[in-house]
């Protein structure tokens, strides 16, 4: 390879050498060609001259030096967009500063938790709902899982004295639930509660569901798992 | 991107910061723009022209990594992101600043003028605060902007490759080659202005253009 071809190669070269990102063997080939070129070592000595400027001038301390303070204007900006209350307290984005918010800004670390208010309130009445749905649905599966046959008067099918669960009559809703609710399957029967006995229907109640007063209500319960589900959504969907 | 092990106590702070600022207290956000708002203020003032268009990107920089906290990946260094975001919004603010052209038909690795007329430019504060400073920052805003951050990276942060890339998103190759172009049409400019010098005209000084104003460096498909 003749030495102008070389020069031609290494001084494509030189920028990426001179900043120490020239990888081997590129590397080694062009630091053997340096060793025996003046006029790439001259273009090699222009290269680091300008590199030089342009680092001195990145590095100057002036422009280090002249950073101001952001966090003022980052702030401000924040509780504008309601994402930081005045009080040191961040938000979820999109949320409000909550009312009365405690703690001045910068106390304790207490002070700065976060209020997620938005998250809270969208809890709490699915909690709610959910712990009622359950109540309720022990309660009817409590009392609905006696068998038909332990139920003096009473038949799911039909016929006998109910009171304390009512099928709709009206016309189908469409809704699979109700049709399910309507039509009971072998197994898992519609178990109502003898009329008058109001005191059972408040024990319940204070148990959650568990009902100890008649033994016939004990043995249903313990099979009436099955039944569970069905009642509970049918209470859900309205049916008495 | 590996963590080298000098780095790795800052790195634990900074993620030690950030998962108290998610659980929502504010002096650790307020630590973590202390902690590294002077890097992103120089890299920021390096690429945009005045202190004022720094300072608002820095500010904006922040705003959008607070805003975008809870979903901060911990495997990364919170600086890589850091300067992406800045350097994103920099490249942003260069190329809505002033018109580019782009150079089509052309192969990339020839030895194109691409030197953005500096007729064009704004004036800046450094350029009103010292002549050297005023000659550098002329040579660097001539580039264009991709080959700005790259160098900005490199020479004032002294990134290596793969982490720029990862900054900027592009390929390791990509940045290498950036760099590449970016010293060398830095130093065709900062000799251009030299030789001006030198020969006591004075006629150029204010950077008159030595090439055609369409040529910017700016070459398709290199973003």
């Amino acid at each position: 390879m003749s030495t102008s071809s070389n020069c031609a190669e290494v001084q494509g070269e030189i920028p990426l050498y001179v900043g120490g990102d020239l990888e081997s063997p590129a590397l080694e080939r062009l630091e053997r060609h340096l060793g025996q070129c003046s006029a790439c070592r001259e273009n090699l000595s222009r290269a680091n001259e300008a590199r030089g400027a342009l680092r001195d001038h990145l590095g100057n301390p002036q422009i280090e030096a002249s950073c101001p303070s952001h966090w003022p204007g980052i702030r401000s900006a924040l509780i504008a967009e309601g994402t930081l209350v005045a009080e040191g307290i961040l938000v979820e984005e999109g949320g409000t500063a909550p009312t009365g918010a405690t703690g001045p800004r910068g106390t304790e670390p207490t002070a700065a938790r976060p209020v997620r208010r938005g998250r809270l309130l969208r809890i709490l009445p699915l909690a709610a709902a959910a712990a009622a749905l359950f109540v309720l649905g022990m309660l009817t599966d409590r009392l609905g899982s006696v068998s038909p046959g332990e139920a003096p008067g009473v038949h799911p099918g039909g016929g006998g004295p109910i009171d304390e669960v009512v099928l709709d009559d009206g016309p189908a809703t469409g809704d699979p639930i109700a049709e399910r609710v309507e039509t009971p399957r072998p197994g898992v029967s519609l178990k109502p509660v003898p009329s008058g006995d109001e005191s059972l229907r408040s024990e319940a109640l204070i148990w959650g569901g568990e009902v100890i007063l008649d033994p016939r209500l004990q043995r249903g319960s313990r099979d009436g798992a099955a039944g569970m589900h069905g009642e509970s959504k049918r209470r859900r969907d309205g049916v008495h | 991107m590996d963590e080298s092990s000098a780095d790795a106590p800052d790195r634990r702070l900074d993620h030690e910061l950030i998962r108290r600022a998610q659980a929502g207290e504010e002096s650790a956000f307020a630590d973590l723009v202390a902690r590294h708002e002077r890097r992103a203020w120089r890299v920021a003032r390096n690429l945009v022209p005045s202190n004022e268009d720094a300072s608002d990107l820095v500010q904006d920089a922040f705003l959008r990594v607070f805003r975008s906290l809870d979903r901060f990946d911990f495997s990364h260094a919170f600086s890589t992101w850091l300067y992406r975001i800045v350097t994103n919004l920099a490249i942003d603010h260069l190329r809505k600043r002033r018109p580019t052209f782009s150079t089509t038909g052309q192969d990339e690795e020839e030895p194109d003028p691409e030197l953005v007329d500096p007729r064009l430019e704004a004036p800046s504060e450094a350029l009103e605060r010292e002549e050297t400073v005023d000659e550098v920052r002329s040579c660097l805003e001539t580039l264009a902007p991709h080959f700005q951050s790259a160098l900005v990276l490199r020479e004032l942060e002294g990134l290596p490759c793969n982490e720029i890339a990862e900054i900027v998103g592009a390929t390791h190759v990509t940045v290498r080659w950036r760099l590449h172009r970016g010293r060398k049409l830095f130093q065709e400019e900062w000799e251009r202005r030299r030789r001006v010098e030198d020969s006591g005209t004075g006629a150029n000084t204010s950077g008159a253009p030595s090439v055609p104003p369409n040529a910017t460096g700016e070459v398709r498909g290199d973003r």
